[in-house]
């Protein structure tokens, strides 16, 4: 019966499993994306120090947040897994803290609305997905090392120049550098 | 107006990671909920997230993972913690929000609803409950013309205006803008003529006043 993508290997591949959940409550896709993502996020888990029990259930609880908040999955604001990314990040987060992470409400009435001409220039988000991969790879050792850090080792900036034994204003330059290097390359041109 | 001064690059990108602590993380979303640019920047630091999520190494989930999520599926979220949709109804008209969120939920209200308390002439705070203490974060309402006293800082300062304004030095900052400060600077913020500011402050580390009342207050009150 089917046209579900066999894998989630693909963002494509992964959006169209992600509008099958929203719109159908599709089980079949969601079990495919489970497959894909599960593990993942399950590894990544573990690479911020999370044990191995409490690392599948954050995992587990990852994919269920996914299922139950597939119809706010905006295929326009993000691929996919940057999207499983930032749930996941949240329930690590959230697991260690009485208050939830502050994060911003996008239907905040108070909210500064994006400029109306944003809407169109921008990049189709799986374009830009794919824009900062490529422009990762351009940046150097000590650049990805610093963001390799900040993301998988959930490292303060201190914490990073501790154990670089470098000065915090190196740190934080690198940081700056790779992210300017990465905007730049997809053609941001923000401030 | 435009906000023209923002969060730094490096701290953005250590939002998307999750590495903040609390309050930080605070000011860093009150600042994106008034910065359609920095919300911009956020994105891309996420789909960073987002390749290094894909390019992970699989971990093998324990048996019957699946099965248990498929279960929880068919259950209602009954006891569950709901998915946070919008918090903002509210019987105020939109424009009135003084406080964007997350900010509304952590006080539980908006500016009318803060209990201030006085600290010196014309500075009244809000000390805002935080999940640690790596950073505290408070609400300042100073009066048209006043200053905080002179102060260097141990760690980063953040100072994120919400009404009002205030002025450093030549720099003026507006709704939305943010004013940081590493411990090398020492600085003396002073609030705009008429109705002077109010701002969320994030500090790291205690402020080191360098006047005599400036010592006292710190001694007494704590900030
Ligand atoms: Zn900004």
């Amino acid at each position: 019966m089917t046209d579900i993508p066999k894998t989630a290997e693909t963002a494509e591949d992964a959006t169209v499993l992600m509008s099958r959940i929203a719109g159908h409550q599709d089980r079949q896709a969601f079990e495919v994306l489970f497959a894909h993502f599960a593990p993942r996020v399950k590894a990544y888990m573990l690479k911020l120090g999370t044990a191995d029990a409490l690392a599948d259930e954050l995992a587990q609880e990852t994919l269920l947040m996914v299922w139950r908040k597939a119809e706010q999955f905006d295929r326009a604001k993000a691929s996919p897994s940057t999207w499983i990314f930032t749930i996941a990040r949240n329930l690590r987060i959230d697991a260690f803290r009485k208050i939830s992470r502050p994060e911003l409400d996008p239907n905040d009435p108070a909210l500064v609305p994006d400029p109306e001409e944003a809407q169109d220039d921008r990049m189709n988000r799986l374009q830009r997905a794919r824009a900062v991969r490529e422009a990762m790879k351009t940046l150097n050792d000590e650049q990805a090392e610093a963001v390799r850090l900040s993301f998988f080792e959930d490292l303060s900036h201190s914490a990073i120049a501790e154990r670089l034994d470098l000065p915090l204003g190196t740190v934080k330059s690198r940081l700056r550098l790779a992210f300017a290097r990465i905007r730049d390359a997809i053609g941001e041109d923000l401030k | 107006m435009t906000v023209q001064h923002h969060i730094p690059d490096e701290t953005l990108l250590s939002y998307a990671a999750g590495d903040l602590d609390d309050a930080t993380s605070l000011v860093v979303a009150v600042h994106l909920a008034l910065c359609p640019a920095c919300r911009e920047a956020i994105d891309v630091a996420s789909d960073i997230g987002g390749m290094m999520l894909e390019d992970l190494a699989p971990v093998a989930m324990s048996g019957d993972a699946l099965a248990h999520v498929l279960a929880r599926t068919e259950t209602a979220a009954a006891g569950e913690r709901p998915v946070p949709m919008t918090t903002s109804q509210s019987s105020s008209p939109a424009a009135s929000f003084v406080f964007p969120e997350p900010l509304r939920s952590r006080i539980g209200g908006d500016l009318d609803n803060v209990k201030w308390r006085r600290i010196g002439p014309g500075v009244q705070q809000f000390v805002l409950p935080c999940a640690d203490g790596a950073s505290q974060a408070r609400l300042l309402k100073i009066a048209g013309g006043q200053g905080v006293p002179e102060h260097g800082h141990t760690g980063e300062e953040f100072t994120l205006v919400l009404a009002g304004g205030f002025s450093d030095g030549s720099l003026a900052f507006a709704r939305g803008d943010v004013e940081w400060a590493d411990p090398d600077v020492v600085h003396r913020p002073v609030a705009d003529d008429g109705d002077g500011c109010v701002c969320l402050a994030v500090t790291s580390g205690p402020l080191q006043f360098f006047d005599i009342i400036g010592k006292i207050a710190q001694r007494v009150i704590g900030i």
